[in-house]
């Protein structure tokens, strides 16, 4: 072996077990009962399973997975899509008042999401949204419209105006020539979109906490959170639900991580 | 493409109709209860199986637990903006200065003469109203570990005075244990020692007590300098464990449950805590001690598993139906055995565990309510917690922290 490829070896094994220790120490410590009190370095003796019967039965996060799933496909379809769809006429069409729409959409990326917390729980309640799937996704969705729009807008400006020309010449409408021409080209985008917004929603706490407040529709997140409270915590249980919260993007993110790095290059290259 | 598009439409279609479809209604009047505690204490349990009992015996009522963890108080409060409460939620402390506005006055429910004079100066306003069901009360001092008092020589009886409790620190450092452990980062445990400092300069002597200056506004910066003065001094003599300000405070309950701490800033319910570490510890409590000699001991007396009624919920009469059966003797008795804590309606008695003996021998000691909750304007526990941490730090003399709570103080009280 080279000696360069020996030091690049070494580094990615460094690196790769830096981001390993997290992982370690959930596993030691949701192994653990409580009355262990060995470091949280070191391996349990005997393997307890308590805390992830805990994380199954009292927090539910099998059906936490579900809901999370659910609400993360859904969204992450809508952003795309609509993403898309609304950036397609903002890229073609320079004109004043589409320069302003791309500012706004811009401009609302800026505001702290919890800063209209309060406004946001208010509807919410008034249109019977809150605890409800269309009421969380329809929340995620607009707050993860602007950055699709703003990525599609971006893409699809660097894709040559004589693509739509030449299939107009051919007799296509304008949302055949967006459906048929440019959203086949949007693949790499659209790998990045769905990574970015598709991580964030499956992770998102701050909007699910006070949208989603019953305990027959939850997250992962709300499932992890439910075993701190004020007084008292029970960090094996959290450990445990938070590693078979993991599984899922993990497999996810294994199987089409080819795809992911893929579409991540082609549209840093656009 | 095409198949790509149509799988694409057909899958959010069958969404909408499934969300659609999922959002039916049952015909059964549901009640949500908002607790503001872990999914695994005890009394989050004991309040699943009486609300699984009330639903047996009323097939038409549905109660849902929401269990609110730790960002309950944000949660409230963002609800509380909304104006979109639960129907029935745990006040944690809170039932008279923050929520009060929200709930529905208790004082004609049938239970209501009732309620223990332990609880009923804490949770009742001056217009003689009070807002919750008591199931519990936590009476508290400061939480000790009698294995390590033991070893350490220290009898929990000689200590009265705040200069007694430090001479007890000192033996205890001595005989190679921690004194007092706290676990800064989590911020609340800091206040909780300022509670205790707190009470002892300004409370306990009767003679010479500040209670009504504060109440009426007036603040008395030069004893609150000394009530910071007892977090500087045990600070300065290494009281505190040395990661005082980095440890979280599960992991002083853990040091404290592992015999090697004395005391903790904490409440009773670290003893219930403890004993899920270590079922084999020996704990128990002691009264706060004066800050000098003419002061008597105390112990603070607060809400624990108390339930309001959202006095808009479109459910009121059925929240206090099942609130109803909640204050009956059996039920409240074994809400208070869960949380190892006496009843909070005089019908009932719970079994306290192993700080019977403790709660029996201060049978005599005068209560107070929690300090900042009782003579401070709403909103101080914060400074508390944030001077207390400054002073730890050392990035604040006592003198400025005293400055700035006066600061916080006068503010808070004109709004």
């Amino acid at each position: 072996m080279k000696k360069s490829n020996l030091i690049r070896n070494i580094v990615a094994v460094v690196v790769a077990a830096v981001h390993f220790i997290p992982f370690y120490i959930a596993i030691t410590v949701a192994l653990k009962p409580r009355t262990d009190f060995s470091s949280r370095w070191a391996l349990p003796t005997e393997v307890n399973l308590d805390n992830f019967a805990y994380a199954i039965n009292r927090a539910r996060i099998l059906d936490a997975m579900r809901d999370s799933a659910i609400i993360t496909v859904v969204s992450v379809l809508l952003v795309a899509l609509l993403g898309a769809m609304a950036a397609y006429p903002l890229a073609r069409m320079k004109n004043r008042f589409n320069a302003v729409i791309l500012k706004v959409v811009l401009g609302v990326m800026m505001i702290p999401p919890l800063s209209m917390l309060v406004p946001l729980v208010t509807l919410m309640s008034d249109i019977n949204g809150i605890s409800t799937y269309w009421g969380i996704i329809c929340v995620l969705v607009t707050f993860q419209l602007p950055l699709s729009i703003f990525m599609y807008t971006n893409f699809i400006e660097a894709i040559p105006r004589e693509l739509d020309e030449a299939a107009e010449i051919d007799g296509c409408s304008k949302f055949m020539i967006f459906y048929r021409i440019i959203l086949p080209l949007l693949k790499p985008v659209t790998a990045t979109v769905v990574i970015l917004t598709g991580v964030f929603i499956w992770n998102d706490y701050q909007f699910s906490l006070y949208i989603l407040q019953s305990p027959r529709l939850r997250v992962v997140t709300l499932a992890v959170s439910s075993f701190f409270g004020q007084s008292s915590s029970n960090l094996g249980a959290a450990a445990a639900c938070a590693l078979i919260a993991v599984v899922p993007v993990i497999v996810v993110y294994i199987a089409l991580q080819k795809y992911f790095v893929r579409g991540m290059i082609d549209s840093a290259g656009k | 493409m095409k198949k790509v598009l149509i799988a694409v439409a057909a899958v959010v279609v069958v969404a909408i109709l499934y969300f659609a479809l999922a959002g039916g209604k049952s015909n059964k009047t549901e009640l949500t209860l908002f607790l503001s505690m872990q999914a695994t204490e005890p009394s989050t349990l004991t309040f699943e199986a009486l609300a699984d009992e009330y639903m047996k015996a009323n097939p038409d009522v549905s109660v849902e637990i929401i269990v609110g963890g730790g960002d309950s108080e944000s949660m409230l409060k963002t609800k509380m903006a909304a104006n979109d409460l639960p129907d029935m939620w745990s006040t944690h402390g809170w039932s008279l200065m923050r929520y009060s506005e929200y709930l529905e006055p208790m004082n004609s429910q049938p239970w209501a003469k009732d309620v223990s004079p332990l609880i009923k100066p804490a949770i009742t306003g001056k217009d003689g109203r009070f807002f919750v069901l008591p199931m519990d009360v936590e009476v508290t001092g400061i939480p000790c570990n009698m294995t390590v008092l033991e070893k350490s020589g220290v009898d929990i009886d000689d200590i009265k005075t705040m200069d007694d409790f430090f001479a007890a620190c000192e033996k205890i450092k001595q005989a190679g244990f921690i004194p007092i452990v706290l676990g800064g980062k989590d911020i609340w445990p800091i206040g909780q020692y300022m509670l205790w400092a707190a009470f002892a300069e300004l409370v306990a002597d009767t003679n010479d007590s500040e209670t009504d200056n504060l109440v009426a506004g007036r603040f008395p910066l030069e004893k609150w300098v000394d009530v910071v003065g007892w977090m500087h001094r045990a600070k300065e003599l290494g009281y505190f464990n040395v990661d005082v300000v980095t440890s979280s405070y599960n992991d002083s309950v853990q040091t404290y449950a592992q015999d090697k701490a004395a005391f903790i800033a904490s409440s009773n319910y670290a003893v219930g805590e403890g004993l899920t570490y270590n079922p084999n510890g020996k704990f128990g409590f002691i009264p706060i001690p004066a800050a000098t000699e003419s002061g008597d001991v105390i112990l603070m007396t607060g809400e624990r598993s108390a339930i309001g009624v959202w006095k808009d919920s479109p459910r009121k009469a059925e929240a206090l139906k099942f609130i109803n059966f909640l204050a009956q003797p059996k039920n409240t008795a074994r809400m208070a055995t869960a949380g190892s804590n006496p009843t909070g309606l005089t019908n009932s008695s719970s079994d306290t565990g192993m700080l019977k003996p403790f709660y029996e021998k201060y049978a005599s000691v005068k209560t107070y309510p929690i300090f900042d909750r009782a003579y401070l304007p709403s909103g101080m526990w914060d400074t508390l917690c944030t001077t207390g941490a400054a002073v730890l730090t050392g990035s604040m003399t006592p003198e400025q922290a005293a400055e700035k709570t006066k600061g916080d103080f006068k503010k808070l009280y004109q709004q």
